[in-house]
């Protein structure tokens, strides 16, 4: 089969490779219809996360229908159309029962070495290094899914591809990060990054009932689609971010903030985030703090900040003074993906959302690796991009 | 306007200019902080204020060449540089010890050409990210998501929880109150 792989940092390769097959009874194999390239996918791409190996199959966000189904999987059987979840889920261990899904304790293959990086173990994850446990992922004709008779979500007829991929990862996780706000009617919600996940963020916001979002971004692009979501937007690179989210909450800051951003976060003209370009380069950190410490010094005393955005490892200069003098609350975590799936899916049948407005570019698998580039130099008004194996370039 | 296409070098440069802003950095350490050792191992007679002067020099232009949008004007900056450390090992060359001088002139010429070719190769990373995004001619100011207007779709999913909240209670109230009664 066709799949894009992991060949080294910006090297990623339309390669075939052998199909996969079940290995246990809980599998399936599903024969992907749909997959995408998801903002942390640049984080591999761009070398900031570990343990990825030559070949590595990638992608974590995708669906399709099933192919083969392992002899315990009780709950799925050929022919049904399925999205998967990023995050791979046991549904039996403490953590799973508890609906912490995204730190499940059994299904890291590579449990020693996340225990010793994360102090213990977190969920396995589709083709997202072999820290949590170097699965194969879904950009690929094929994927054998793990656990097949917990996680991946039945697509009811009706609803096409585009409508429902994003349940898998992004939507989701823009809905996470929305909730641990806690939003309240009186709230302004800001959000850094109106990429696909800052766009699902605006949108959940909105749904929760936000009284004002703030997006803050410099592709002007993602910042139209931020406003046709209902954000009033900030270009970082034409105004004063602190200056204009004061002056749009009367000068007391916004009371929720969400870092859509993660780990590549570039303020280009502050001092701080080229003292973390040095440090990065210099391999002294891993991670870019920029956003984080800007939604520390302007969130409202009492307010939230939820992180959805990526981090890999160790980032510096974090104001923690300023953190617990004005008692923030900090909420993150890589999401718990079938927490929320069963509301989201009701909500795109009863048309409430239409996930399907994010997408910008869809694509065979074979152009897959030249799409990495575009969408992470954000080139030709590139914002989701969407790969179906059935094209071919 | 997108900026003009040059040559496609046969490497990727921009390992090579993240290589050459860390030995900038390094040398220019070495410079700072042991002038006299490095003009030995150049085969220099010793000037150790004009050596740190170099030192910063080399620091500036390597972290420049990290962060800057633009390598270009640093890569030149360093083409310069070479050019001036030619000169000062010529002109301070310590002529006691020929194997040393041969060695440093060698080292300068190889990464006087490498600095050369990546200045001439290098292309502008997007000076003004926003002008050339706004080429694409894309516009996305319709997609919403919703099928109303956002602000018709303020709160729908709050109301829409609690509705579904106060059915869950009514049904596990109404669970309670049929146990009850059997």
């Amino acid at each position: 089969m066709k799949a894009l792989c992991y060949h080294g940092v910006q090297d990623i390769r339309c390669d075939t490779v052998p199909d996969p097959e079940i290995e246990d009874g809980r599998d399936a194999i599903v024969k992907v219809t749909a997959c995408a390239i998801c903002g942390s996918d640049l984080h591999l791409y761009d070398g900031y996360i570990p343990t990825m190996r030559h070949g590595d199959i990638m992608g974590h966000e995708f669906m399709g229908e099933v192919v083969e189904v392992g002899r315990d999987n009780k709950k799925l059987k050929v022919g049904d159309r399925v999205v998967v979840p990023f995050t791979i889920i046991c549904g039996e261990c403490d953590q799973c029962k508890r609906g912490n899904f995204s730190v499940c304790e059994r299904t890291n293959r590579n449990k020693g070495m996340a225990d010793a990086m994360f102090g213990h173990t977190t969920a396995g994850l589709f083709g997202y290094s072999h820290l949590t446990g170097g699965y194969p992922g879904g950009q690929a004709e094929y994927v054998r899914v793990p656990y097949a008779d917990v996680g991946p979500v039945k697509i009811p007829d009706g609803l096409t591809d585009e409508q429902v991929l994003f349940l898998g990862d992004i939507f989701p996780t823009g809905w996470q990060a929305a909730v641990a706000c806690d939003i309240e009617p009186t709230d302004t919600v800001a959000v850094w990054g109106a990429g696909p996940v800052g766009q699902f963020c605006i949108r959940s916001a909105i749904l929760l009932g936000a009284k004002q979002v703030i997006a803050i971004d410099n592709v002007p692009e993602r910042l139209d689609m931020a406003r046709a979501g209902g954000a009033v937007t900030i270009n970082f690179d034409e105004e004063s971010v602190l200056e204009l989210l004061n002056e749009l909450t009367q000068g007391k800051g916004p009371e929720k903030c969400i870092d859509a951003v993660g780990l590549e976060a570039h303020g280009d003209r502050s001092l701080d985030s080229m003292y973390d370009r040095v440090k990065q380069a210099l391999m002294l950190v891993t991670d870019r703090a920029h956003v984080i410490r800007e939604m520390f010094y302007v969130c409202r005393p009492g307010g939230t900040v939820s992180i959805p955005g990526v981090y890999g490892g160790i980032a510096d200069k974090i104001p923690l003074g300023m953190m617990m003098n004005k008692g923030l609350t900090i909420r993150t975590g890589q999401t718990h993906v079938n927490r929320w799936t069963d509301d989201l899916l009701g909500m795109i049948q009863e048309g409430m959302i239409d996930p399907s407005f994010v997408i910008t570019h869809t694509i065979g698998l074979e152009e897959g690796p030249e799409y990495y580039k575009t969408f992470r130099d954000k080139e030709d008004g590139c914002i989701k991009v969407v790969l179906k194996p059935e094209l071919h370039a | 306007m997108r900026t003009p296409r040059l040559p496609k070098p046969p490497v990727p440069l921009d390992p090579v200019i993240q290589g050459l802003a860390l030995f900038s950095i390094g040398l220019g350490l070495a410079e700072l902080l042991a002038p006299r050792q490095v003009s030995r191992a150049a085969g220099m007679t010793k000037n150790d204020t004009l050596l740190r002067g170099y030192g910063l020099r080399e620091i500036a232009t390597g972290i420049g060449l990290l962060v800057a949008k633009n390598p270009r004007p640093w890569l030149w900056g360093r083409v310069a540089g070479d050019v001036l450390d030619m000169a000062t090992v010529a002109g301070t060359a310590n002529t006691k010890k020929p194997g040393r001088l041969g060695g440093s002139a060698v080292a300068l010429l190889g990464v006087g050409m490498l600095d050369l070719y990546t200045a001439m190769m290098a292309k502008p990373k997007l000076a003004n990210p926003a002008r050339v995004y706004r080429d694409s001619g894309r516009d996305y100011s319709r997609r919403s998501g919703f099928p109303k207007s956002a602000d018709k779709m303020r709160g729908a999913a709050a109301d829409r929880r609690k509705l579904m909240s106060n059915q869950n209670r009514a049904v596990t109230s109404g669970n309670t109150a049929r146990q009850a009664a059997e």
